[in-house]
């Protein structure tokens, strides 16, 4: 009879330190209008956000809690404090930002890689930027990087104002509704008309206030044939509160323009992760997606794309990793309007240690979409009978020469794989790790370096001690 | 049941977004039914081994199965016996003259006993009708049920089709469905592998046409170990023809060693044609294997230019290629007067399309 692995938790020491709580303000507990006045006079937003704000309030109010993914009964809005201010205005020099902030960053990483592999750095600590920089030479091309508060306000005030959460309403669903009305915090890039940034820029997300949410906006335009790679980090302590994070992407993809846009979240797992991400993909235009997702209790995560440009294209490479105690639903979502526009989704997921893993995708082919191509492609991995995988893609065809393909695949490790790499001197334990780290190769190669080795250390922690 | 009752029907066991219009399928169909017309040899009661075979769930849903609950509808009983040999069960169901009809019939296949059951679904002398029936099988230890239903129903009727099943150990139970009418189809199997070793293998090949609808849910539950299933749909769209294939193949805990397994394969050949799918594995046990591929989209370029250098159009190409995919299916019926009605029934079906 096969014997079991016994498969140890995460050892999550790099994420789980927690700052003391400094913060220089923090909103009452809860969601009101007036709560939602207050965190807008707090932020002096202008008039309209205001307005839109509240009318945010008022859709959240009247929309139902989904009831197709996983139990969120443990979010208690009630209890989560939307707006936590830190103690200090954002810098543009990481040696301004206050010591214990900054020691925060430090450990995880990112003034090191600012310096060796980054054109600029967003760094967001509970609801606001503390930092925000970007190279010379880069600004010197016109590109513009900056968070969204001083976006709002400032030369760029019309642009944000015309695309700002045109691409994902309010009305999309619940928690897009709940980020209009408290958002806060995030990036917005705006890469001008045939200009190419080389080396990718990074925001990243700490959460160190226990019981808060998190509801930054990243706003991106990517103008005519121009060219971004843009990474995206995450983690925050463990708390035995929940947490929150329901942050939005809107991203603009100009005619034949290319934007990357990389993703590793490794929230702790009492987080809420019910982030939505959207992009708008114009004629000739390349979206990018690749899509680590390692923390949170519960996740809700499915990137869509709008390939509404002839010949537009987007590709989606993910990897779900689920353990003890999570249930992460994610995916991709695709829309085909232009003609003879392409999508490639090919995800990977691992469920251990009673960690439930659900792939959800949906392909939609519209009418006009003539010579539209789709293919996706999902693999799942259960490495133990505890834990649970599903695979839920739709499709919906409207266009008779449309060309999609759907493949997926739930199974264990093989026998005869463990066998044949112990025969060669490994430990089953080794044997397991490698055929895991094999599994998530294509996402692990999409990586920039360093995060494909921090993703492999991940999974190599993971597998610790699979001894049968 | 009301009269033009909205009925939710085919529910998917694990939803997803609603903006789909895929977690379920709403008609409106009118409760107040009256026995359909079932031409059969003597029924009798099915026999003890298959007592609970009235609690059984099918794939169309608890709405749809309240339509049956009316005391006034027919249940015809079948037992298969192992000493009776192979055994085959022929039903010819009609709406008749009646607007809105509805019938079960329950089979219990005993211990190594081997039954072929075969439906056929023709039309009843109404223009517009509904026709409900009902079919629950209990396949007993090491049976065979083969179950065949063939749709004729034409334009403006409609098939609401029920299917479920219980499978003991090593029990097998094959179901081949020819949907080759021209009335709307909604069509529900669930399927439980409840004893080890079980099988099940689903072979399904419809036409669509004009409006016509084909609405098909499948729920496949694996309980016990070494279980296999697969589900193989294949089928053409034309004109402004819909369809809808939900196919479900649930590993539940404990069935290690299960196998599942879906293919769908799908011509789209008209202007206003849609097409949805949904194949979903939900998986709570580590040892098992299941799989699913989907081919959606037109004639590839290869196959056409091989027609072409033969001299044959694209519309030639097409209604060949349609009709050989159907009949690849019908050639397993393995009853040469069955297939002989199918191969009928897809001539006038394809030659009335192309007047």
């Amino acid at each position: 009879m096969k014997e079991k692995s016994q498969v140890e938790d995460i050892d999550r020491s790099i994420y789980d330190f927690k700052d003391d709580e400094k913060d220089a303000y923090r909103i009452k507990a809860g969601l009101t209008p007036e709560i939602v006045q207050k965190l807008s006079k707090e932020k002096h937003d202008p008039a309209w956000m205001e307005l839109f704000r509240l009318h945010s309030l008022q859709i959240y109010n009247e929309m139902a809690v989904p009831d197709w993914g996983p139990s969120i009964e443990g979010l208690n809005m009630d209890q989560i404090v939307t707006y936590v201010r830190p103690n200090t205005k954002m810098k543009a020099k990481w040696s301004d930002v206050p010591e214990d902030i900054k020691n925060t960053f430090e450990r995880l990483g990112i003034p090191e890689a600012e310096r060796k592999s980054l054109a600029g750095v967003g760094a967001q600590y509970d609801s606001e930027l503390v930092y925000h920089n970007v190279r010379e030479e880069v600004a010197a091309q016109g590109v513009v990087y900056t968070d969204m508060e001083s976006a709002l306000t400032g030369e760029y005030a019309d642009m944000v104002k015309k695309h700002f959460m045109k691409l994902v309403k309010p009305t999309d669903h619940k928690f897009a509704a709940l980020h209009g009305a408290v958002w806060s915090g995030g990036s917005f890039v705006y890469v001008p008309k045939g200009v190419s940034v080389e080396i990718p820029l990074q925001s990243y997300f700490r959460l160190n206030a226990p019981g808060a949410g998190q509801f930054e906006h990243t706003l991106i335009i990517v103008d005519e044939g121009a060219d971004l790679h843009f990474i995206e980090g995450c983690s925050a302590p463990k708390y035995n509160v929940a947490n929150l994070h329901a942050g939005c992407v809107e991203l603009f993809v100009g005619k034949n323009a290319r934007l990357r846009y990389s993703t590793i979240e490794n929230w702790s797992k009492n987080m809420y992760n019910l982030n939505t991400k959207r992009a708008l993909v114009e004629e000739g235009g390349t979206i990018e997606w690749v899509s680590g997702s390692f923390g949170s209790h519960v996740s809700y995560l499915y990137p869509m794309s709008i390939l509404k440009g002839r010949d537009s294209k987007m590709e989606f490479t993910g990897i779900t990793f689920a353990g003890k105690g999570q249930n992460l639903d994610t995916g991709a979502k695709v829309v085909h309007i232009g003609e003879n526009t392409s999508s490639y989704i090919n995800t990977k997921s691992i469920s251990k240690d009673g960690g439930i893993s659900t792939f959800r995708s949906s392909v939609v082919v519209n009418k006009g979409a003539e010579s539209a191509k789709s293919a996706v492609s999902c693999q799942s991995l259960m490495l133990d009978s505890e834990s649970r995988s599903d695979t839920i893609p739709a499709m919906d065809i409207r266009t008779k020469n449309a060309n999609v393909g759907h493949e997926a695949q739930i199974g264990s490790i093989s026998d005869e794989a463990v066998f044949y790499l112990m025969s060669r001197g490994m430990s089953e334990e080794d044997a397991r790790a490698c055929i895991v780290s094999g599994f998530a190769d294509n996402v692990s190669k999409e990586l920039p370096l360093e995060y494909a080795l921090e993703m492999n250390n991940l999974i190599r922690l993971e597998m610790k001690g699979s001894i049968g | 049941m009301k009269e033009n009752e909205t009925l939710k029907i085919n529910p998917l066991p694990s939803k997803t977004w609603y903006w789909l219009h895929l977690n379920d399928t709403t008609v409106k169909w009118n409760g107040d039914v009256q026995p359909c017309m079932v031409m059969a040899e003597e029924p009798e009661q099915v026999s003890e081994a298959g007592l609970n075979i009235k609690e059984m769930t099918t794939g169309v849903g608890a709405e749809a199965d309240a339509i049956f609950e009316d005391e006034n509808l027919p249940i015809l009983q079948f037992t298969a016996k192992a000493e009776a040999g192979d055994r085959v069960i022929r039903l010819d169901i009609s709406s008749e003259d009646k607007e809105n009809a509805a019938g079960t019939v329950y089979i219990a296949a005993e211990e190594n006993a081997r039954v072929t059951v075969i439906e056929k679904f023709t039309s009843g002398k109404k223009a517009q009708s509904d026709l409900a029936f009902r079919t629950k099988l209990y396949a007993g230890k090491n049976s065979t049920i083969r179950l065949i239903q063939i749709n004729m129903l034409d334009e403006g009727q409609r098939l609401l089709n029920a299917v479920g099943s219980v499978c003991d150990e090593t029990a097998k139970l094959d179901v081949l469905q020819m949907f080759v009418g021209r009335g709307d189809v909604y069509n529900g199997i669930q399927t439980e592998l409840e004893g080890n070793q079980s099988e099940l293998h689903t072979e399904i090949g419809y036409i669509g046409q004009k409006q016509q609808t084909l609405d098909m849910n499948l729920v496949i539950n694996h309980w016990g170990k070494k279980t296999n299933c697969d589900i193989q749909v294949d089928g053409t769209l034309k004109d402004a023809a819909k369809k809808v294939f939900r196919g479900s193949i649930d590993f539940k805990r404990g069935s290690s060693g299960s196998k599942g397994a879906e293919t769908e394969n799908v011509l789209l050949l008209g202007d206003d044609v849609e097409n949805k799918t949904i194949p979903l594995i939900l998986c709570a046990e580590e040892d098992v294997d299941g799989s699913h591929g989907a081919t959606i989209g037109e004639l590839d370029e290869e196959t056409l230019f091989y027609f072409a250098a033969r001299g044959i159009d694209q519309e030639t190409a097409e209604d060949i290629m349609t009709k050989a995919k159907l009949e690849v299916l019908y050639q397993h019926i393995q009853d040469e007067e069955t297939e002989r009605i199918v191969a009928d029934q897809l001539t006038k079906v394809m030659s009335n399309d192309s007047q």
